[in-house]
């Protein structure tokens, strides 16, 4: 197995869920670290830490949804060492980073020994826990087109605790505004895989005027893009009326910080 | 698993442990002698394992000991200076901050760390900053006053105006 921050590994390896016949540890692989910029994308190298995507000017500045996501993440000390990339890799339905790179439209770079690949995130998680990495094959790096012009972006997260919990539920929006407006939504621990609520944005995207009745009305279409379960952490129906609220209010959150000038 | 030797620089003195590959910093460290390091959950939740590596605090029951081959890490062990506790120790006791006292070397060092990046946090700081370190006796109230009385020290404001 391959090892990036090793957070979840560790644990794993701890409670003999794996039992790997040998582990291999990229974290001393120089290249495979950092955070680069160039021609208006931010590329997250594999041992870019959440703190260090969290504390990055560009991401501060134009990102926070993801800027929001990494530091709803686990607790201060664990983010100094677990990695976006992993959290991709690891692929779990409550993964808080996932939700904001599919609005982004984050793309993971990806090297093996046939050659180097890029897959949207959409493509790259094939189900819970499951990507489309072949046997050989590391994720290097996650690249994501800095907004132009006017943006915003909120992640907003229920769980029983703010630190150490994993999502209840989470909704992510952004909202892009050049000549049109471009709303996107999705999700975190409401499906087994990364999913945008594609009618809800719909619904946003064709409004001339934002007002109370399309905002109800896309939080409703929201929850209809979702298929969550009920588990230890939430009922299915909980989860559900969840979503619709953070929906309403992350929608809301959008639309006042594009109207007083974004990207925030 | 064959065991391999780690060099590493602790609390300013370079050591060499030897460890199997799959034992943790905080297993190594321990074994080691430097029992500060407490082991709690062993799942990166309580935080009464954390060490400062390479100037950020860490839990160290989530590192494997070869990934710290050439780290600088720091343990309450490294506070104490010929024989005197750091300020911010003397702090948790001057604030009653400790209970059962499992978690407070984890809190020292996570509050170690915060000082050194934020020599004046606020209160909503050092909460956020210790969210990762859990005390099951819950004696949190005593343990943020602790690090709010060094913050001022440290930041040569005066006692008292709380």
């Amino acid at each position: 197995m391959v090892k990036g921050g090793g957070t979840d590994l560790i644990v794993w390896l701890h409670r003999s869920l794996i039992n790997p016949d040998c582990v291999i540890d990229l974290t001393k692989i120089e290249q495979l670290k950092g955070i680069e910029l160039s021609n208006g994308r931010i590329k997250i190298k594999a041992l870019a830490t959440l703190n260090e995507v969290a504390f990055h000017p560009s991401v501060r500045e134009k990102l926070p949804a993801l800027l929001q996501a990494c530091m709803a993440h686990s607790d201060p000390l664990i983010r100094n060492r677990a990695t976006v990339v992993g959290n991709v890799c690891s692929a779990v339905p409550s993964g808080d980073v996932i939700a904001p790179l599919l609005c982004y439209g984050a793309v993971v770079e990806i090297a093996g020994p046939s050659g180097n690949r890029t897959l949207s995130i959409d493509d790259f998680i094939t189900g819970p826990k499951k990507t489309a990495l072949d046997a050989y094959e590391i994720a290097t790096a996650i690249k994501i087109a800095l907004p132009e012009g006017k943006s915003a972006g909120c992640y907003l997260k229920i769980g029983r605790r703010e630190a150490l919990d994993i999502a209840q539920a989470a909704v992510c929006c952004t909202a892009f505004e050049n000549v049109t407006r471009e709303f996107r939504i999705s999700f975190c621990a409401v499906s087994p895989r990364p999913v945008r609520a594609i009618e809800a944005e719909r619904l946003l995207n064709s409004a001339t005027k934002m007002d109370n009745c399309i905002v109800e009305g896309a939080a409703k279409l929201a929850i209809e893009a979702i298929d969550p379960i009920t588990d230890v952490r939430a009922s299915r129906e909980y989860r559900l009326a969840m979503v619709e609220e953070l929906t309403r209010r992350a929608i809301k959150s959008c639309v006042e910080k594009l109207e007083a000038g974004g990207p925030s | 698993m064959r065991d391999r030797k780690i060099q590493l620089n602790l609390n300013g003195r370079s050591v060499s442990l030897v460890a199997g590959d799959n034992t943790t910093l905080l297993h190594a460290l321990r074994e080691y002698g430097l029992t500060s390091l407490k082991r709690g959950c062993e799942e990166g939740e309580c935080g009464a394992c954390t060490v400062i590596m390479n100037g950020l605090p860490e839990k160290s029951c989530l590192i494997l000991v070869a990934e710290a081959e050439g780290a600088d890490i720091l343990t309450v062990e490294g506070l104490i200076k010929d024989g005197r506790l750091h300020p911010i120790q003397q702090s948790f006791i001057d604030e009653g901050a400790i209970q059962c006292g499992y978690c407070t070397p984890g809190m020292v060092m996570t509050a170690y760390a915060l000082l050194l990046k934020n020599p004046s946090p606020d209160e909503e700081e050092i909460k956020e900053a210790l969210s990762g370190n859990l005390c099951r006796c819950t004696g949190y109230l005593s343990i943020v006053r602790a690090v709010k009385k060094i913050a001022r020290i440290v930041a040569g404001r005066s006692e008292g105006s709380e």
